[in-house]
């Protein structure tokens, strides 16, 4: 659904992204990993339209309107739970907007603090009403940018698990960017490592669940790069 | 609790309005210079309709002046605040306008327009427009930008109303606090200018006829109306405009 074809972005003399390249199939969990400050939200911004790539450019299937979920939520603190998640709709013409709203803050479990306003809620709430309001509507492509930064890490399990469940159920395709090695292994499906910048693909993983050898091989490669954060 | 809150500046009052009418009373104070209490009092009653009536004067020009100052300079000061080049061609002259003091507009606005209720509505107009004006313009131009870029990946088109408004709305509404402020400060003494109107009018008119206990009645009833304008304004800003920032955060779990 989605193909990146020698991306590269440069703003003005700095060089952040350099000839990136990869497909992105339907329903697929892709995980971005990389050293902090390595262009990876940029890569997002410019997956979902909201930057042009200097060079290089971005096929994606018609309709797939890719949702980011930005790492600090942003959120609407004027708005409640209900009018943030409603945001994405009020402009769109279709019937019963308020009934879908209020179905999916059931199904993601926050119906019972959709008056609230965002700074009431805890961190993990946040997220999710981020993750209802990109949801609502419905998305085929969710790009996550290091979606667990802002919350406990015990939530982490939570949410994954549940962002599993959603994607199931909605068959949406995920693109992450993560520092959470441990759940990436876990759930992805594929997992791109980008190096220092200028950011070039340094390798790419795939067949990664279940698989120990290939998971050791990441681990090793990501060490050092680590450390240097 | 709340009845302490209410019986101890009672008591209070009614203290210094004691202590006055003795002082006053036992000539300790030359009655000429400040009239006790009572004697207030007393011509408050027998200048019941005048001075009702010049209340309500007032209270119109802070009113409309009010209304029609930040009426201008809330979309003013978002289209300045939104177009660069408006902002960098107008913004000087803005700027200089607005620190020239108020008061001293009413002679050239006089000898325009006469001598009625025109230049106090103007002088009221201006008083209220620039710090609406000002806080609106530096609202919108310190929005957190992200918000935008949401509203831009969820393809909303009118990003003004649904994110730049509010999220300004703080500032604007400290402009507007500020508006009402100033536009209270300036009213009455330009009615004082102008003469027989409003209570700056009275004021003015009783103290020529050296009425001084109906210019302590003005200014104390100044004070009152100032007063409730601004707590009527706290009072519209926590309920309505800024309902959000006044939520308890209690919802932690």
């Amino acid at each position: 659904m989605l193909k990146i074809k020698k991306l590269s972005k440069s703003f003005e003399n700095l060089e952040v992204l350099r000839e990136l390249s990869f497909n992105v199939n339907e329903k697929d969990f892709i995980s971005i990993v990389g050293p902090s400050g390595c262009g990876k939200t940029v890569l997002l911004k410019i997956i979902s339209g909201l930057e042009n790539p200097t060079k290089g450019e971005v096929v994606i299937n018609k309709g797939v309107n890719p949702i980011i979920i930005w790492q600090d939520f942003r959120l609407l603190p004027w708005r409640t739970v209900y009018e943030n998640v409603l945001l994405p709709l009020e402009e769109k013409e279709i019937r019963d907007k308020i009934k879908k709203v209020s179905d999916l803050l059931k199904f993601i479990g926050l119906e019972e603090f959709k008056d609230y306003y965002i700074h009431q809620l805890s961190g993990g709430m946040q997220q999710r009403v981020a993750l209802a309001r990109a949801l609502i509507i419905e998305p085929k492509l969710l790009l996550l940018d290091e979606p667990f930064s802002n919350i406990e890490w015990r939530k982490t399990q939570e949410f994954y698990e549940e962002l599993k469940r959603i994607q199931e159920k909605k068959k949406l395709t995920v693109i992450q960017i993560t520092h959470d090695i441990p759940n990436t292994l876990k759930y992805s499906d594929k997992i791109i490592v980008l190096s220092q910048r200028p950011a070039r693909i340094k390798a790419v993983f795939s067949n990664i669940k279940n698989n120990e050898e290939m998971q050791k091989r990441i681990l090793n490669l990501l060490e050092p790069d680590e450390e240097v954060i | 609790m709340m009845n302490k809150k209410i019986i101890f500046p009672i008591i209070t009052l009614f203290a210094i309005l004691l202590i006055w009418q003795l002082l006053v009373y036992f000539s300790i104070i030359n009655s000429l210079f400040l009239p006790a209490p009572l004697t207030i009092a007393k011509s408050l009653i027998k200048n019941t309709d005048y001075f009702l009536g010049s209340i309500g004067i007032t209270i119109k020009h802070i009113l409309i002046g009010y209304f029609i100052g930040i009426g201008l300079a809330i979309p003013l000061g978002l289209v300045f605040g939104w177009k660069k080049n408006i902002e960098l061609t107008f913004s000087p002259i803005f700027l200089v306008i607005s620190t020239i003091p108020v008061v001293t507009f009413l002679p050239i606005f006089i000898l325009w327009f006469g001598l009625n209720e025109i230049p106090i509505y103007l002088c009221s107009i201006i008083a209220a427009f620039f710090p609406a004006f000002l806080n609106t313009f530096h609202g919108v131009k310190k929005i957190d930008k992200s918000f935008i870029e949401v509203a831009e990946n969820f393809k909303i088109k009118s990003i003004n109303k649904r994110i730049i408004f509010p999220a300004s709305l703080p500032y604007i509404s400290n402009g507007l606090r500020q508006a009402i402020q100033i536009t209270f400060l300036v009213t009455p003494p330009a009615e004082m200018i102008m003469g027989d109107i409003g209570l700056g009018g009275f004021i003015w008119k009783s103290a020529d006829l050296f009425k001084l206990e109906l210019v302590i009645l003005g200014m104390v009833t100044l004070g009152i109306i100032g007063f409730s304008l601004f707590k009527i304004y706290d009072f519209i800003e926590k309920k309505y405009l800024l309902k959000w920032m006044n939520v308890r955060k209690d919802a932690e779990n």
